[in-house]
């Protein structure tokens, strides 16, 4: 019976672990990675999606840690949260395009994705870069070209090397220049990395990646033809490449330093003469030809460059602003302007423009007593035009109408820093006039999704500082409890101790007693006598005529109990000889105490038996007999 | 052996009245002066902190066993600026109150904001068994140990009175492994306690030597506030160790022990 009972709890433990077993996972993020391709060819791309399902909060873009010989590159991310059916899900798409520069097969490890400071996994995944494959083979991918604005043309670097930076061989160098010195938090600054060569060289990629911390980065995908030109520096002839660029933008004002890493590249060894310079470069630069002479290896490391990032102006700073920097334009639209009372209506908001459109964040809405209001969707496409970063940002944002009527959702507006005009611009929507039709429906909401949790807004922080002091001392008895349990328990446990101890002791002597019964009955004699004087002394006192005869009858069975103790004789089979001779070998003959425990026996059998007058003193002087006779015995040590 | 029910009953009424006395006889802790808290709870109000710092910091000297003091004191130390002595403050009102959340924020708090970072980098059992031993206090500690004790005679005596010997069984052997790891409890906290001492810099910037003397070369500066552990103090100087592995000799006064008298 037993054993079914607990078999049926093991059986619904397991039942239970296993129903909350999805609920436990579905709660946990999902990465993946999507290749369109497993296979390209060299410089061919390889679009590449990294998913993250079911993800709560801000989700960083991942890096994807590509080995040596590939190249990859940001491009966007999207963010989708659809109810199906009634449940929830969410999910956030990076999207990388990958470039191969050598052939091979290749792995990318697994990807770390950090959600809420915990750090997720993806599975580790393999392509392959073919030798072969067309114009890709040579040269790598060309990006889709954007028609480009007077503003993205490839601006010149204004911030040259310092002129103490001198290359450790003046025929070959890599000069990384800022497209400007000083720039506003979130504005863009071009950081391009130009090569300086007199060798037939080959462009291998990073060695060492550039320390670029205070900066959100997006890195331009290199040109399928790198364009390069001929300058002349300090009298010399070099062939100038500009073979990378990354755009920045600086996160906090702050003098930052960046150290832009260093770069690989191989060579060949002599240095070229001008007559054949420009042919020469023709043939290798940056393409296959030469791939199996003799090369050497080189590390180009550029001067670290210094930007001042300055705080924004703080005339004309509208309250809204959120630290977007760059031209924008907003555009906004409702998906119907008739809808019943507690059904969902959804306004689209797009921000477009030039600038960082990761980082910008929804306008903010105004409380609304007949709304609720529940950001559903957010989306940023990337473009890269020319050399500068920007994109569209589309916001879904869900209001919910509470009240029956002609309602309006009001402007929402958008406000950004355009370092151009060195200005704030504030953009606004239109005021959306909605119809709403009474109805007596509930707010319908996807499953999984409490109310609250739905139409809550976060709250936020708004700063730091220590706890305030406490007002109260606190409870005297309660702060000194412990102190006084403690003290409580140790006398408790001294007292228990000493309880062994005794218990020990007494176990022993039971030991000992059991194994030698003449020794239990010698060492219990006085005890089992002086149990039984009560008795005798109530006899004693009483005046009843029966009692006398009853004192010494039982005085007589306490003496002779006390002395077949002593003696191991049995207490009904011992007789006055036997005892009279045990006593004279303890004590001696002729001892005076013998013959007083002689006539203590005479006068009992005579009271017994009625033969005698007893006297009250009698009684007192015949328990005073027996107690010296104990005492007497208790002092002799056999 | 067996003792008759009146001696078993004898026994536990000794014990309940030998309990009884001790726990109602001890005594309670000696009361700081109401008036003169309130009046520092005032004057820090009124953001007077350097005259509520004295005031704590007189009383917290007098009655050292209560952590709202300790915490008070820690407050106004770091109103005034001083991080270093509001860290100490605030680890005092940790021996005290160890699970005290505001306590632990404010720590946290302050230690967020100090100019010198110690990376941890011993093993998670040493940092875990730290973290375990530095939420519970001494006396909580020497509880547990004591019920652990207790129980544990408790599990000998009954079979030795009720059964007349003593018994090992499975009973006995679940409480002597609950007293052995309550007596390693135990002993490790003494350890943190009385041998390897928590300390707070008390100095803006102080040199950690090679040696105890001023000859010895330089091994690395501390800042302000930052908790280092003694393990040996010489005339003027004491060995500490960081929790990186680092460890040299200091000077003595740029250091305060939490659990100083």
């Amino acid at each position: 019976m037993r054993f079914k009972r607990a078999f049926s709890f093991i059986f619904l433990s397991m039942a239970a672990g296993l129903c909350l077993l999805p609920a436990v996972c579905a709660a946990e993020p999902q990465i993946s990675i999507v290749f369109q391709a497993r296979q390209a060819a060299v410089g061919e791309e390889i679009p590449l999606t990294v998913r993250i399902t079911g993800a709560q909060g801000n989700v960083q873009a991942p890096r994807i840690p590509v080995p040596a010989g590939v190249e990859s590159f940001y491009t966007g991310r999207s963010s989708n949260l659809s109810f199906i059916n009634g449940v929830s899900s969410s999910s956030v798409e990076f999207s990388y395009v990958l470039i191969g520069r050598r052939a091979g097969t290749y792995d990318i490890p697994a990807i770390e994705v950090s959600v809420e400071g915990k750090v997720y996994r993806s599975e580790a995944v393999k392509f392959e870069i073919t030798g072969g494959g067309g114009a890709g083979a040579s040269a790598p991918a060309q990006m889709p070209v954007q028609p480009q604005s007077a503003a993205a043309q490839s601006p010149a670097p204004i911030q040259e090397p310092p002129a103490a930076y001198v290359p450790q061989d003046k025929n070959i160098y890599v000069a990384a220049a800022l497209d400007k010195t000083t720039a506003y938090p979130n504005e863009q600054v071009l950081l391009t990395y130009s090569l300086y060569t007199r060798y037939d060289t080959r462009y291998e990629g990073f060695g060492e990646e550039p320390e670029m911390s205070g900066f959100w980065i997006e890195e331009f995908p290199p040109e399928r033809e790198i364009r390069r030109e001929t300058v002349r520096v300090s009298g010399k002839q070099y062939v100038k490449a500009d073979i990378r660029q990354i755009a920045l933008f600086p996160t906090a004002p702050a003098q930052y330093e960046i150290k832009p890493g260093t770069l690989k590249a191989s060579i060949r060894q002599e240095p070229q003469g001008s007559s054949v310079f420009d042919e020469f470069f023709n043939d290798s630069f940056f393409s296959g030809s030469g791939f199996f002479s003799r090369r050497e290896n080189r590390l180009l490391k550029p001067a670290p460059l210094k930007l001042t990032v300055i705080p924004f102006p703080e005339q004309g700073k509208p309250a809204n602003f959120n630290g977007a920097v760059g031209n924008f334009r907003m555009t906004a639209s409702l998906d119907r302007d008739s809808v019943k009372q507690n059904e969902p209506v959804t306004l689209t908001l797009q921000i477009e423009g030039e600038g960082n459109i990761e980082t910008l964040k929804q306008p903010g809405i105004p409380d609304m007593e007949t709304f609720k209001v529940y950001e559903s969707d957010s989306k940023a496409d990337l473009f890269k035009n020319g050399f500068v970063i920007g994109g569209r940002k589309t916001f879904e944002i869900v209001f919910i109408p509470l009240e029956a009527g002609d309602q309006i959702i009001p402007k929402l507006s958008f406000s950004f820093f355009n370092p151009r005009t060195r200005q704030y611009q504030t953009l606004f929507t239109p005021s959306f006039p909605l119809k709403v039709e009474a109805s007596k429906e509930s707010t319908a909401l996807p499953k999984g999704l409490e109310k609250e949790a739905a139409f809550k807004k976060d709250i936020k922080k708004e700063g730091q500082d220590i706890q305030y002091i406490r007002e109260k001392l606190g409870n005297e008895t309660l702060i000194g409890l412990p102190v006084r349990a403690l003290r409580g328990v140790l006398w408790a446990d001294i007292f228990l101790s000493l309880l062994l101890v005794l218990g020990l002791l007494r176990a022993r002597r039971e030991h000992v007693f059991s194994r030698d019964t003449a020794l239990r009955r010698r060492k219990l004699a006085k005890q089992t006598a002086m149990a039984r004087m009560g008795a005798l002394q109530k006899l004693a006192r009483s005046s009843k005529p029966e009692d006398v005869a009853r004192f010494f009858d039982e005085l007589d069975k306490v003496l002779t109990q006390y002395l077949s103790d002593k003696f191991n004789l049995s207490a009904f089979g011992a007789t006055r000889v036997s005892l009279e001779r045990e006593l004279e070998n303890a004590l001696g003959r002729e001892h005076e105490l013998q013959r007083e425990i002689a006539k203590l026996y005479a006068l009992c059998e005579e009271a017994r038996y009625g033969m005698a007058q007893v006297s009250p003193e009698s009684h007192a002087q015949a328990i005073e007999t027996l107690k010296r006779t104990i005492t007497v015995f208790e002092k002799i040590k056999k | 052996m067996g003792l008759k029910k009146s001696s078993i009953l004898c026994f536990a009424g000794l014990f309940a009245g030998v309990l009884f006395v001790c726990t109602a006889a001890a005594a309670a802790l000696p009361a700081p002066d109401n008036a003169l808290f309130e009046k520092a709870n005032k004057l820090y109000y009124g953001e007077k902190y350097a005259e509520a710092q004295k005031i704590y910091s007189d009383l917290l000297e007098r009655y050292p066993s209560h952590g709202a003091l300790a915490y008070n004191l820690g407050n106004t130390d770091y109103r005034l600026g001083k991080t270093g002595p509001a860290i100490l403050a605030y680890e005092k009102a940790l021996l005290q109150e160890p699970r005290n959340p505001d306590i632990l924020k404010n720590l946290r708090y302050v230690q967020d904001a100090l100019e010198y970072r110690l990376e941890d980098k011993r093993n998670w059992y040493l940092r875990a068994a730290e973290l375990t031993l530095q939420r519970l206090t001494e006396q909580e500690v020497a509880l547990v140990l004591g019920l652990a004790y207790l129980f544990f005679m408790l599990g000998l005596l009954l079979p030795l009175f009720f059964r007349g010997g003593l018994r090992f069984g499975s009973v006995q052997k679940v409480l002597t492994v609950v007293l052995a790891v309550a007596l390693m409890l135990y002993a490790a906290k003494r350890i943190e306690m009385r041998v390897i001492r928590d300390a707070i810099v008390m100095a803006k910037k102080a040199d950690v030597r090679y040696g105890p003397s001023e000859g010895d070369r330089i091994a690395f500066k501390l800042g302000e506030g930052l908790k280092v552990y003694v393990v040996d103090r010489r005339e003027g100087w004491s060995r500490i160790f960081l929790t990186n592995g680092e460890d040299g000799w200091i000077k003595n006064d740029s250091i305060a022990e939490v659990n100083s008298k």
